[in-house]
């Protein structure tokens, strides 16, 4: 955290925005089901780590968010009988949600380069090819980056329903408050699986060590027999008739490709694969941010997305308020938040809304004027 | 369905099979048991134990027997088997059992597919509590004979070669995954295994009679002498410098768990890589319940690239995230490959972390591949 370079003001600032936002919101704050068997951790507005949290009603976790105002809140995705033992072999595992992370970093749209950022300490900015040393990253987000874990997303939703089965009704889809999505499954039938049946739903969706003879033996089959393909065989099979305009059995695929049958269903896997975090998937005794909590990275909030295709996060993610801040901005892209577009700034003092003010204070790109 | 005699023959470990023995005259007490001790049922049940914890197979001369003979020997076996007190001849005689009964059933399969298919998806429901479901799906050229719940094949599924039996190299469709027969019939062996061992170690014979303790420590004398002590000491770098992935399986392999085959590939291409000799390697699997050398030697060998000649690298990190083998801690830095750690870690600095254990279900495993 520090090295983001936040002085008292800047501190002082987003504290006051958080508070501000936590008394707003504190009846419609989002609760874990079952939040007696999470172990809660917060981050905290000097840097540090409180966990091993453990709250018996809602009512008493609200009270503690407003008393502490952290900086970020988290709860574990399982379920203990001791969720407040500090020693994770001690809590008593009793599952887990199923939850993913689709990370828009590594999705590489294009815009990334364009916007993110290295800010050095006499202040000069670079481009991300040129790795300067010993300087630090700064990450942007823009609505290419949200439509990029938009695509993703519903890849994964996709994948969850039809293939593994999982009921709509059981699945959330969150903005993460800051560049990616989160993805919620609360499923009792997967609650009591291991992180070795979680890493086979991770292998499953990243394809990840699929067979090429298991995927090809499906198109040796006739056009008639290519309607009756399903999960896998069937996506790669979609893909490859919009690619080659025929359907693609095995036969045709060997007269278009000229026997390249193989680097056409690699081609194919690399567009349907989805790609979330293996990690945040597969570890059980990690606390995950919980929705409705601002985000430490930008000050905005993680916020549900109840329809994947039409929400807004850029907007609909804002927390803070739209009072006037003086801030000086040392550099800063293009910023499309709140419904409205801000910068790019290089060396300027401004007033700006709250919520604009505390994304780029958040970023260590501005401080606050008094 | 109701499971017929002949049936319960080949499923002696189930309440109902007990039952069969009284409805045919067998009392089940061990005063009337060692009155019987002559009878052939004891020495093939002997044999049975014998067989199983020291071949890893049951003889199929037992194939002959009435089921109630079929029910009685495996009856005695585990009592030996059991008052042994050997856990590891438990888990060898039990994982034996299982591979017993896949037989009977492929046998099954090969005679009457429509048959098997019923006895199958009654054995999986009656037994394991999983719902195998009948179905006639064609899915482009294959045609699929039965599915099963997606959680439900993941848990009998886990020990297995992820590239035959990931659910990534499956038909996953609404949360069953599509199999033929054969397939159904292999992915029971961990589950029925397991119900054995857990139904042999629940057994309680407190002060065994004198015929059943002799068959005992004649097996025990037998195992302690062909199972090697832990191989951890032959290993010249000390294990503190082991990665904690490696730590993390040496952990379960001691605990005599059977670990997956992406598992035991890391550690042996690992151990190779250090430079410890195959023999040493193949010592270490022999902790495993379901060792067997002649294959862990071809395996190790082909890894070392004493056969075939191309030597495997240990996988990298990210693979083994996706494994779910990383263990990674702080003491890892950002190497990207196991073996990195020891070149990064002067010896005695390896310390942190506990081997990376985490909260779930690690019971239970039974690999396929003998490696």
């Amino acid at each position: 955290m520090e090295e983001r370079g936040l002085g008292g003001e800047e501190i002082e600032f987003l504290r006051m925005s958080y508070r501000e936002y936590y008394y707003r919101a504190a009846s419609s704050m989002w609760i874990p089901r079952r939040l007696e068997a999470r172990e809660v951790g917060f981050l905290t507005f000097d840097g540090g780590h409180r966990r091993h949290l453990r709250f018996s009603s809602p009512g008493e976790l609200i009270a503690e968010i407003l008393r502490e105002i952290p900086w970020g809140v988290f709860y574990s995705v399982s379920l203990y009988e001791d969720p407040g033992n500090p020693e994770m072999e001690r809590k008593g595992w009793m599952g887990a949600d199923l939850v993913f992370d689709i990370d828009v970093k590594d999705l590489h749209p294009a815009c990334i380069e364009e916007h993110d950022f290295y800010i050095c300490n006499d202040g000069s900015v670079h481009r991300l090819a040129e790795r300067p040393m010993g300087c630090r990253r700064v990450d942007w987000v823009c609505p290419m980056c949200v439509e990029a874990g938009r695509k993703e997303v519903l890849k994964l939703l996709d994948v969850l329903q039809r293939d593994m089965g999982i009921r709509p009704d059981a699945i959330s889809v969150y903005f993460s408050g800051h560049r990616g999505f989160h993805v919620h499954v609360e499923d009792e039938n997967l609650m009591d699986m291991g992180r070795e049946a979680r890493a086979q739903i991770v292998d499953y969706l990243m394809l990840n060590s699929y067979n090429i003879e298991f995927l090809e033996g499906f198109l040796r089959t006739t056009e008639d027999g290519l309607e009756t393909l399903a999960g896998w065989p069937w996506r790669i099979a979609e893909v490859l008739r919009q690619r080659y305009g025929v359907p693609p059995t095995l036969r045709a695929l060997e007269a278009l490709t000229k026997g390249e049958v193989e680097t056409a269903i690699s081609s194919a896997v690399r567009d349907v694969a989805v790609h979330v975090d293996p990690q945040v998937t597969m570890d059980l005794s990690r606390i995950f941010r919980m929705p409705t909590s601002l985000n430490e990275k930008t000050g905005m909030m993680k916020q549900r997305c109840a329809d994947v295709v039409a929400c807004d996060p850029l907007k609909d993610a804002v927390a803070i308020g739209d009072y006037p801040v003086k801030v000086e901005i040392s550099y800063a892209p293009k910023l499309q938040i709140g419904g409205y577009i801000y910068g790019p700034y290089k060396r300027t003092a401004l007033k700006l809304p709250a919520f604009v003010a505390a994304f780029l204070v958040s970023k260590g790109v501005a401080k606050v004027i008094k | 369905m109701s499971f017929g005699a002949e049936e319960l023959g080949d499923l002696p470990f189930i309440q109902e099979a007990g039952e069969l023995l009284i409805r045919k005259g067998y009392g089940l007490s061990m005063d009337e048991l060692v009155e019987n001790w002559s009878e052939p049922f004891v020495a093939a049940g002997v044999k049975r134990a014998r067989d199983a914890v020291m071949e890893g197979h049951v003889d199929g001369s037992l194939n002959g027997m009435a089921p109630e003979q079929r029910i009685l020997s495996f009856v005695v076996a585990a009592l030996v088997v059991r008052a042994t007190g050997n856990q590891y001849a438990i888990k060898r005689f039990a994982l034996a059992e299982a591979k017993r009964l896949e037989e009977r059933v492929f046998q099954r399969i090969r005679s009457n597919r429509y048959d098997a298919a019923v006895l199958l998806s009654a054995i999986y429901s009656r037994i394991l509590g999983m719902s195998l479901e009948r179905v006639d799906r064609t899915i482009g050229p294959e045609r699929f004979e039965v599915d099963l719940g997606l959680r439900d094949y993941l848990s009998l599924s886990s020990s297995l070669d992820a590239s035959k039996w990931g659910i990534v190299n499956r038909v996953v469709v609404g949360g069953r995954v599509y199999m033929k027969l054969e397939d159904a019939a292999r992915l029971l062996r961990s589950g029925i295994a397991d119900r054995i061992e857990r139904r042999v170690s629940s057994m309680e014979i407190p002060s065994p009679p004198a015929p059943i303790a002799e068959a005992a420590a004649k097996l025990s004398e037998e195992v302690v002498k062909t199972r090697p002590p832990p191989a951890a000491a032959a290993v010249s770098v000390s294990r503190e410098q082991y990665p904690p992935c490696i730590r993390s399986i040496l952990k379960r392999l001691e605990a005599g768990e059977n670990l997956p085959h992406s598992a035991r590939f890391l550690l042996a291409t690992f151990m190779v890589n250090i430079g410890m000799p195959t023999d040493d390697v193949i010592a270490l699997f022999s902790r495993s319940p379901d060792f067997n050398e002649r294959v862990t030697r071809y395996q190790v060998e082909h890894i070392a690239g004493l056969r075939g000649g191309k030597r495997y690298s240990v996988p990298a990190c990210p693979k083994l995230v996706a494994q779910g083998l990383c263990a990674r801690d702080d003491t890892c830095d950002d190497i990207r490959n196991p073996i990195s750690y020891l070149r990064r870690r002067p010896a005695g600095a390896g310390g942190g972390g506990n081997g990376g254990t985490r909260p779930g279900r690690r019971r239970d495993r039974i690999s396929e591949d003998e490696l």
